[in-house]
C-alpha cells in the first residue's frame, strides 16, 4: 500500500493493518498519536527529552500489544493510559536506583514532586512575556498537579475520566486542580503585580 | 450570596457543578469584581497551560522508534556472517578429518605392507636357515 493511503486510511483499518504486522499502518498511527504522547510524558518526566525517550518506549510497548487491542474502542484513552504507565514506571524505577545509592541521592536534583518557590527572580518578571511566566509555573507544579490539571486542560478529560485514567477518586483530581490552580495564581500574582506597577 | 470558595470557582471553570450553582456562581460573578479577577486569572492559566503544548519533529520520531521495532539489518548481516562462519568451520573440520581418515588409511596400508614384507623376509630367511640346516 502507497504512503499516502495510509494517511487517508481511518484509524480503526489502520489499527487492523498494524495487528497483522504492517508496520507503515502502525507508523501512520506513530505520526497521529506522537504529539500527545510526547506531550504527555513530557508533562509527567518533567522534561521534553526524557518525554521524547518514554514516549517511543510507549510506542515500542503498543507495537508488541496491539495485537490484544480491542477495535471496537477508541485507540488514544488506550495509548494515553500506557502512557501514563509507562512514565510512573521509569519514575519509580528510578526512584528505587537513587535509593540504592545514597551517594546519588545527594547528587541528584530535588524530586520533580518537590515544588520549586524560587523558579524566577523576581527582578526578571516584567522582562519576560507572560506566556513565558505561566509556562514556568507550570513546569514547576509538582508533577501530580501538573499532570492533573494537564489531562484536564490539554486532554479535556472531565474529572471522572481523569480519576480513571490515574487510578485516583473524584475528590483527589478535584482537589489537585484546586491546588495546581492556586499555586500558578501565587506564582502569577507576583508578575502581575510588578506588570501594574511598572505600568 | 457569599463568595464562592477557590474550589468552587475552580469546578466552575471546568463546569464540574451540578446546574443550580453553576448559574448562581453565574450570577454572582457579574456582580463581583473580586471574583471575576480571580475567574479570569483562572482562564488566563488555562490558556497559557493550553499553549504550552508543543508540535515535534513526529517524523523523526515515527523514524526512530520504527527502527528500534524493525529487526536491523546489521543484525541479518551478522546472522548471514555468523551462518557463513559456522559453515566453513564445518567444512575445515569435515576437510580435515577427511585427511586425517585417509592418511591414517593410508598409513595403514603402508604398514600393512611392511609388515607383509618383513614377514616375506622371515619366510625367506627361514627358508635359507631351512636350507641351511638341512645342507649342513
Amino acid at each position: 500500500m502507497k504512503l499516502k493511503r495510509y494517511r487517508e486510511e481511518n484509524e480503526v483499518e489502520l489499527i487492523r493493518l498494524a495487528q497483522k504486522g504492517d508496520e507503515r499502518a502502525f507508523e501512520e498511527i506513530i505520526n497521529r498519536y506522537s504529539n500527545r504522547v510526547i506531550n504527555l510524558a513530557t508533562q509527567i518526566m518533567g522534561s521534553r527529552d526524557e518525554g521524547w525517550d518514554v514516549a517511543q518506549e510507549v510506542f515500542i510497548s503498543i507495537w508488541k500489544n496491539i495485537k490484544s487491542f480491542d477495535t471496537t474502542r477508541n485507540l488514544y484513552p488506550w495509548i494515553r493510559r500506557i502512557t501514563i504507565n509507562t512514565c510512573y514506571e521509569e519514575l519509580r524505577r528510578r526512584k528505587r536506583d537513587r535509593e540504592t545509592s545514597l551517594d546519588d541521592v545527594e547528587e541528584e536534583e530535588p524530586s520533580i514532586d518537590i515544588p520549586d518557590e524560587t523558579y524566577l527572580p523576581d527582578d526578571n518578571f516584567s522582562k519576560i512575556e507572560l506566556k513565558e511566566v505561566i509556562e514556568k509555573a507550570f513546569e514547576t507544579l509538582p508533577e501530580h498537579y501538573r499532570v492533573t490539571l494537564w489531562l484536564r486542560v490539554v486532554e479535556n478529560l472531565t474529572y471522572e475520566e481523569i480519576a480513571e485514567t490515574l487510578n485516583i477518586n473524584i475528590g483527589t483530581v478535584k482537589s489537585r486542580i484546586n491546588m495546581a490552580r492556586k499555586l500558578m495564581r501565587d506564582r502569577l500574582k507576583s508578575y502581575l503585580e510588578v506588570t501594574d506597577e511598572s505600568s | 450570596m457569599n463568595h464562592p470558595s477557590f474550589e468552587d470557582l475552580s469546578s466552575f471553570v471546568d463546569k464540574e457543578l451540578p446546574d443550580w450553582r453553576m448559574e448562581e456562581i453565574e450570577k454572582h460573578i457579574e456582580g463581583c469584581p473580586a471574583c471575576k479577577e480571580t475567574l479570569e486569572t483562572m482562564l488566563l492559566i488555562d490558556r497559557g497551560v493550553r499553549e504550552s503544548y508543543r508540535e515535534f519533529d513526529t517524523h523523526t520520531f515515527a523514524v526512530e522508534v520504527m527502527e528500534k521495532i524493525r529487526p536491523a539489518p546489521v543484525r541479518r548481516y551478522n546472522f548471514r556472517l555468523k551462518l557463513a562462519t559456522i559453515g566453513l568451520a564445518i567444512s575445515l573440520i569435515f576437510g580435515v578429518s577427511l585427511g586425517i581418515v585417509r592418511d591414517l588409511y593410508r598409513g595403514n596400508l603402508d604398514r600393512g605392507k611392511q609388515q607383509l614384507i618383513s614377514q616375506h623376509n622371515i619366510i625367506s630367511s627361514g627358508d635359507m636357515g631351512v636350507i641351511f640346516i638341512s645342507s649342513r
